[in-house]
Parts: C-alpha cells; sequence; structure tokens
C-alpha cells in the first residue's frame, strides 16, 4: 500500500468503528482529493469484507481433507492438547495458536441422511448418504431434498433452492429457502435455527422455517413449541403448534401474525383480539380520518361505502357484504391503489390490525376478497408528500408485507379462511413513530377495520 | 412455488451466489462496519430479488447489483448520518466509482487472499481465523490470549495490510507486470 502509516491508521480506526468524529472528517477530506489513498483504503476494506467468508471456506477444505480419518485425528490431537497444556506454562500465545487452529477441525456434527433428486449450486459437489459434516459447513442446495441427522438427533429436511451453514452440533443458520425441523429428542431441546431476521429455538417439537431472499423469515409450528427470538435481547415469544408468524428483516424486527376467524359478526380469533374502539385511531375518539390516496372505491348506485367505517371499531355484519366493506377497483394496469390513515398527528404505534371477511353464501369458491394482500409504510412527517412520487424518495418507512393467501398456503378457495385478521407488531418496543399509515393494497379485500394501537 | 417461480427463484440464487463476494467488498468499502455492510446486504438482495423481473439480461445481473448496491449503501449512510457521523455523499459516490471500476478484479482477488493467507506465518494465520470468527469480540480475544485490545487490533491492522500487498502482487505477477 502507498499511502504513509499514518493514513493506512486512520483507516483501519475508521473501519474498526474507533475512528472520532475528527479523524472521520480528517480521513474524508484526504480521500477527496486523493486518488491513491481512496484505493488504498477500498483495498483494504475489501480484504476486511472477505476475510470471514475466505476464512470460513478455507477452514472447510482443510475439514474436507480431514473428513476421512476424522478419529484418527480426534486422538491425535488430544495428545497434541496435551503436550500443549505443558507448553502453556512456558508459551502462552504458542498454546493459543494452536489450539484454536485445530479445534474447528475436530467436530463432526452432522451426517446426511436422505437425499432426493438433489441439485447442488457447486457442480464439483460430491455428496452422498452418511456424509459427515462440520461446523461452519455450508450446504448450497440448488434443488431436491436432502436430509441433514445432526448428533444431537435432530434433523433437519432441506427443500431446494436453499442455503443453510450449520453452526454446532445443535444450531445451524438458514440463509435462504426452507427447512423442516424435528427436534423431539432429549438432547436435541433448545436446537436453534437462525435466519437473517431472528432465531427459532425448539423447545422438543417440528416447526418449518423458510427464508425468502430478501431475508424476510416464516416460522411454521408444526408440532409442541418454538421460542422466537427476533433479537438478541428481546423477550422470546413462545409460538404453539398451529401457529405461523413472519419476521422482516432489518433492525426493527416488525412481526405478522395472521389468524382465521370464527366466521361470527363477533370476529372471534385465536390470540388476536376482535375489531376494537380502544384503539388511537378509533372514529369514536376523532383523531384519524382514512381517505383513499390512489384508486377507486367500489360502490354501486344503490349504496357507497364511506372508508371511515374501517376505523368504527366492528367488522362487518353478513359473510358477503360489500356495502360494510372497503374495498378497491383494479384498474386497467391490474393495480388497486391505496388507503391513506392520518392519525392528526405522529404518534408511537405498538400494534395494527386488519380484518377482513369475505364468503359468497351459494358459491362456495367465491371467498377471495378475505385474501389480505397489502404493503403498509410509515411516514413521521407532519406534511404529506406527493403520493404519485415513489415513496421511497419522499421518506416513507416499509413496516411489514402482508400476503394471508401465501400465510395460510392457499393452494384452492378451500384452503382460504372467509374470515381474516392481520396483526402487525414489533417484536420488542415500537413500530415505529408516524403519522401517515399508508396501504399499498394489491387485491380486493373486503376490509372491514383496521385498529391502529398507540399513544392514546 | 409453481415451476416457474421455482426456475426464477433458482436462476436469482445462481447469478446472487456468483456476484456474491465481489457485491460484499464493494459494500463494505462503503459504509463503516462489517455489521452494516451485512446489513446493506440484505436490503440490496431484497431489491435485487423485488425487481428481478427488471433484468434485461442475466448476463447483465453483475452490472445491475452493483448500481442497486451503490444505491441502498448511499440510502443506508444516509439514515445513518442521524445518529452518527458518516462520510459525505460526495466522497461516497467517488468510492463507489473507484469500486466500481475496479470491480471486474474482485473474484480474482478473493483467489489471491486465499493464497495469500495460506503464505502469513501460523501465528498471524491463527489470530486472524479467531478474530474473525462469527461472534469474537476483539477486547474478550485480547482478554483471553492476554493482550490489549489495542494491540490486538494493531496487530490485525499489520497482517490486513500484508494481505492486501500480498493480493498486489498476485494479481500483478498474473498480469505479468512483474
Amino acid at each position: 500500500m502507498k499511502s504513509s502509516s499514518e493514513e493506512l491508521e486512520l483507516i483501519r480506526l475508521y473501519l474498526d468503528s474507533q475512528a472520532t468524529t475528527e479523524q472521520i472528517q480528517l480521513l474524508e477530506q484526504k480521500m477527496l482529493n486523493d486518488n491513491q489513498l481512496r484505493k488504498d483504503f477500498l483495498a483494504y476494506a475489501r480484504v476486511d469484507a472477505a476475510l470471514p467468508y475466505t476464512l470460513n471456506n478455507k477452514q472447510n477444505e482443510n475439514l474436507e481433507i480431514n473428513q476421512k480419518s476424522i478419529f484418527f485425528h480426534w486422538s491425535s490431537w488430544v495428545s497434541i492438547a496435551a503436550v500443549l497444556v505443558f507448553l502453556f506454562t512456558v508459551n502462552t500465545e504458542l498454546f493459543y495458536s494452536a489450539s484454536t487452529s485445530k479445534k474447528p477441525n475436530l467436530q463432526t456434527i452432522a451426517q446426511f441422511g436422505k437425499l432426493e433428486n438433489c441439485r447442488w449450486m457447486d457442480p464439483n459437489q460430491h455428496v452422498s448418504t452418511g456424509g459427515t459434516l462440520q461446523a461452519n459447513d455450508r450446504i448450497e442446495l440448488s434443488s431436491g431434498s436432502a436430509d441433514i441427522h445432526f448428533k444431537t438427533g435432530a434433523i433437519i429436511q432441506l427443500n431446494g433452492p436453499a442455503i443453510i451453514e450449520l453452526n454446532t452440533a445443535n444450531s445451524a443458520f438458514l440463509t435462504l429457502g426452507r427447512a423442516a425441523v424435528i427436534a423431539d429428542t432429549e438432547d436435541s431441546q433448545g436446537f436453534s435455527l437462525k435466519t437473517p431476521s431472528s432465531t427459532f429455538v425448539d423447545l422438543g417439537t417440528a416447526f418449518t422455517a423458510a427464508v425468502a431472499p430478501d431475508g424476510l423469515s416464516r416460522l411454521d409450528v408444526t408440532q409442541g413449541e418454538v421460542n422466537l427470538i427476533a433479537e438478541h435481547g428481546h423477550t422470546p415469544r413462545l409460538i404453539k403448534a398451529g401457529e405461523t408468524m413472519f419476521v422482516e428483516p432489518g433492525k426493527q424486527k416488525i412481526l405478522t401474525r395472521m389468524e382465521s376467524g370464527d366466521e361470527s359478526k363477533s370476529f372471534i380469533f385465536p390470540t388476536i383480539q376482535p375489531p376494537s374502539h380502544n384503539d388511537y385511531a378509533d372514529a369514536s375518539r376523532g383523531n384519524a380520518k382514512v381517505i383513499v390516496g390512489k384508486g377507486i372505491l367500489r360502490k354501486q348506485s344503490n349504496w357507497e361505502v364511506n372508508p371511515l367505517s374501517l376505523l368504527d371499531g366492528k367488522g362487518q355484519s353478513e359473510p358477503d357484504s360489500p356495502q360494510e366493506s372497503v374495498f378497491l377497483e383494479k384498474d386497467n394496469k391490474g393495480k388497486f391503489g391505496n388507503l391513506l390513515i392520518d392519525l392528526g398527528k405522529a404518534i408511537n404505534i405498538d400494534k395494527i390490525n386488519s380484518y377482513s371477511w369475505h364468503q359468497h353464501q351459494l358459491i362456495k369458491k367465491a371467498n377471495n376478497r378475505a385474501t389480505q394482500k397489502f404493503t403498509i409504510y410509515g411516514l413521521g412527517n407532519e406534511e404529506l408528500p406527493d403520493l404519485s412520487i415513489p415513496l421511497s424518495n419522499t421518506g416513507w418507512k416499509r413496516i411489514a408485507r402482508v400476503n394471508s393467501d401465501s400465510f395460510f398456503d392457499v393452494k384452492d378457495y378451500i384452503d382460504r379462511p372467509a374470515q381474516q385478521a392481520c396483526s402487525i407488531f414489533a417484536s420488542k418496543g415500537k413500530i415505529g413513530y408516524f403519522r401517515y399509515l399508508l396501504i399499498e393494497v394489491h387485491g380486493p379485500t373486503f376490509f372491514g377495520e383496521i385498529d391502529v394501537f398507540g399513544d392514546q | 412455488m409453481n415451476p416457474q417461480e421455482k426456475e426464477k427463484h433458482d436462476q436469482f440464487l445462481r447469478l446472487y451466489v456468483e456476484t456474491e463476494s465481489s457485491l460484499r467488498g464493494f459494500v463494505r468499502s462503503l459504509v463503516p462496519t462489517l455489521e452494516d455492510a451485512k446489513e446493506v446486504m440484505q436490503g440490496t438482495a431484497a431489491v435485487l430479488w423485488r425487481k428481478f423481473d427488471q433484468l434485461d439480461s442475466p448476463k447483465n445481473f453483475r452490472r445491475w447489483a452493483f448500481g442497486v448496491a451503490r444505491f441502498e449503501a448511499l440510502s443506508y449512510r444516509r439514515d445513518k448520518a442521524r445518529d452518527r457521523h458518516v462520510f459525505s455523499e460526495e466522497l461516497v459516490i467517488k468510492l463507489a466509482k473507484d469500486a466500481e471500476d475496479e470491480s471486474d478484479h474482485f473474484d480474482l482477488e478473493e483467489k489471491a487472499l486465499e493464497k495469500c493467507i495460506s503464505k502469513l506465518p501460523g501465528k498471524q494465520r491463527i489470530l486472524i481465523q479467531e478474530a474473525y470468527s462469527q461472534g469474537t469480540r476483539i477486547d474478550k480475544m485480547a482478554e483471553r490470549i492476554g493482550r490489549t485490545p489495542m494491540s490486538l487490533y494493531k496487530a490485525l491492522h499489520r497482517i490486513r495490510i500484508a494481505l492486501a500487498d500480498c493480493i498486489k502482487a498476485d494479481l500483478k505477477k498474473q498480469e505479468g507486470l512483474v
């Protein structure tokens, strides 16, 4: 590197997050006028970024070489470790170096089980049933399904396309794709599957986790219970058999829960409360109003729905009641438009619940308007920007994406609950500080009620 | 997932995995910490996936991905700038342009990095292996091996410089310039 040692030290301070404001400003001034320093900075940063991955790959290569004679290595290293313990008294640093370098190579933590129609992202990868897996091994499955049997008894069935990294004998990191976990042995209690947005800790059960390419994680508990930890320090949430939860990626961990109701006008759901009069936005309080931001509200010559009915504290009284439902027309481009809730002032929002109900009484197939498909955004500004400008350019923050058909895994109308509730909340603290909520609607949903809970 | 969606998903994954390492290096050079880089990478992947249908040809994926990553890094820095000092947009744009200009070499660089790590003295290799393991905290690591955090930061700094120099030399050698 051609830059001076003082300049390189500034780079180090910056990339180690130790630089003061003055040092960052100094580095900035220098880099603005010095091409070579910028080049060195970028080269240094690239090394820093690549090291965790390159080191991991190298370690895995070593592991492959060592795989065949793993037991020999175990015993060898026990002896070596004994010698090193002796050397410890003589040279602490030597002990540290040798022991940490070899320790990870010793851990066979899992084996491949049944492999069905597997295609691997790396075509040169040779995998067979019984093949051993070590800590930090990364499995990139393009298609097919692969079973991974952990030493603790936990089993993961990976369905391609998927990428998973094994961390320990009782934990793994699912980067992408879908993994079904069965962890019902004593040793596998507490098996944890991490995803980019959360950690799912098994409590003696079976669950499926899926991660979209953008990090949106989904947890389906099929048996027993799972603790969902959205982030270190957040209170775990107990998710029981039959329950499903989405976790949005990003720092603010937003959880989305959807449930099917009892199909009565009382709107009773397993855990989500019925439409409420007690929320901040309830029409009776006069705090909030709803308008159609973009699109056309469906109406007929003999009836017209006031969008404010979304805040009236109740859902529809019948299963197929357009006169009591707020729903938008599809335009010729297939778009539905959006609904805008103005809370009157910016408030800290705890939770947003939305409710829908639709079931034609004669045509059983006609229940598609129960589906809730929308993306909700929040804005804390007092002034409402022009809604024709892309939302990302005017400060809107995406809160959550909702697709209840995907949530309920709807393949046919019969899978679709006629009455649905969606609850959006933060794993810890508030969803955000917003005055406006914009609901970009992606379907012909019969919305009956939207409740916004927050500062009263 | 229907066959069409699966195929799309599969194609995206292949292209993304091919580009991921070079993209990561580029993003890291634009944001202050490895954690920030992870977050920007996540946002970048989200946008790439969401707009994947708009990509005219798979051949252009890399260039397109770099453009998206640059935009994501800039947005991230704008958000971050509220609570800490970060580089100005003027500098970030310059850095992004420099990085894009050199991005063709990033794959070669990563291969060279592997070789250069092998050439490091054993102790240095072990030191970075530990320091860059997931979840390692430098202060705790320093305490465990009986060093001060600052001396450990400096040792890692020297190793990174040595690696950067080694990579440069290796690339020059490959180009037949040495």
